[in-house]
């Protein structure tokens, strides 16, 4: 069965980039949300057990979404949190580390690539 | 008048300039060992009229700034603008820790880093090689209204892609603007446009 998967970015085309970019062998059903709280918004309708998420958005940001997601439990409480892979063009250390620290179980740079995103899908054990 | 055209145009671009500020925002971080908050890049296209005008509304009110201004040029040539709040420089010297460098060397260093690693970063994005002019202080304690002469825009048309960096705990915040005159906007949207349909 396909794994349902969240792509949160504010930008339609950097969406397109990372939809692109997913590797060909992972079967996937894919959801778009264009900032933080459009993406809690479709975890509370679904269960999603990745989410692939950007940092600099508009209303709720990348760290928002994150330190949202530890606060309470979202949607069908007898799913597990998602994994969450962070997707950034923002390359400091210090963004890598916060996100950690927050809970993201990988960071990828941008601009994306399939293997960069595979790498961290493996490293995450989804792949 | 041209226009931007699809919306998809300026996503792309905002996303292009949204991987060079990440590259500016990771240099800026190493020089000052702290953690640098970038904003979301924002596009305008304008007419040399309204360039001061736009300038303001994207650089807010800051009171008088210091601006370097660095120009660059291959296939696509335009200027950039570092803006700094005259107040922030002051902290400058102290999140640097470079004891013997004039406030003016440092402010040089740091816009050129800045440019250097946006514009370049973009430029790269559409394996370009631009080559950079040396940067030099266009305002010291000026007003914004002062940092541009539009009698002597020579174009037409300008986009502008802004992005901005602040360090939250010390009140530094710095502004870089990229200028884009006619015939450039038409090569960068070009590459925009290979860009996209090769999506």
């Amino acid at each position: 069965m396909a794994m349902s998967v969240l792509v949160v970015d504010d930008s339609a085309v950097s969406r397109k980039i990372v939809i692109r970019s997913l590797p060909p062998e992972w079967d996937v059903a894919v959801t778009q949300a264009s900032n933080g709280s459009e993406a809690l918004a479709a975890l509370g309708l679904k269960h999603h057990a990745v989410v692939l998420l950007d940092l600099n958005m508009p209303v709720m940001d990348g760290y928002e979404f994150l330190e949202a997601l530890t606060g309470a439990p979202i949607g069908d409480a007898a799913h597990a949190r998602p994994i969450v892979i962070v997707l950034s063009g923002d390359i400091q250390p210090q963004a890598q580390a916060r996100v950690r620290a927050l809970g993201a179980n990988a960071f990828v740079k941008k601009p994306v690539a399939t293997t960069s995103i595979r790498s961290a899908l493996q490293e995450c054990g989804v792949l | 008048m041209i226009a931007l055209g699809s919306p998809d145009r300026r996503d792309a671009l905002a996303e292009l300039v949204n991987i060079g500020m990440g590259q500016a925002g990771d240099s800026l971080a190493r020089l000052f060992d702290t953690f640098i908050s970038l904003s979301i890049p924002r596009i305008e296209l304008v007419q040399p009229r309204d360039v001061t005008q736009a300038i303001a509304q994207l650089v807010g009110d800051p009171g008088p700034v210091v601006a370097v201004r660095q120009a660059f040029s291959s296939r696509i040539r335009g200027e950039a603008l570092v803006i700094y709040a005259a107040g922030g420089c002051d902290v400058l010297a102290d999140l640097v820790r470079y004891p013997d460098v004039s406030s003016d060397e440092l402010l040089l260093e740091i816009s050129n880093v800045l440019v250097g690693a946006c514009v370049g970063g973009l430029a790269a994005q559409f394996s370009l090689d631009l080559s950079f002019s040396p940067p030099s202080i266009l305002g010291a304690h000026a007003s914004i209204d002062d940092l541009l002469d539009v009698e002597c825009l020579p174009w037409e048309n300008a986009l502008i892609a802004e992005v901005n960096f602040r360090v939250v705990d010390r009140a530094f915040r710095c502004h870089l603007l990229t200028f884009w005159p006619d015939e450039s906007i038409a090569v960068l949207l070009q590459s925009v446009d290979t860009f996209l349909a090769a999506l």
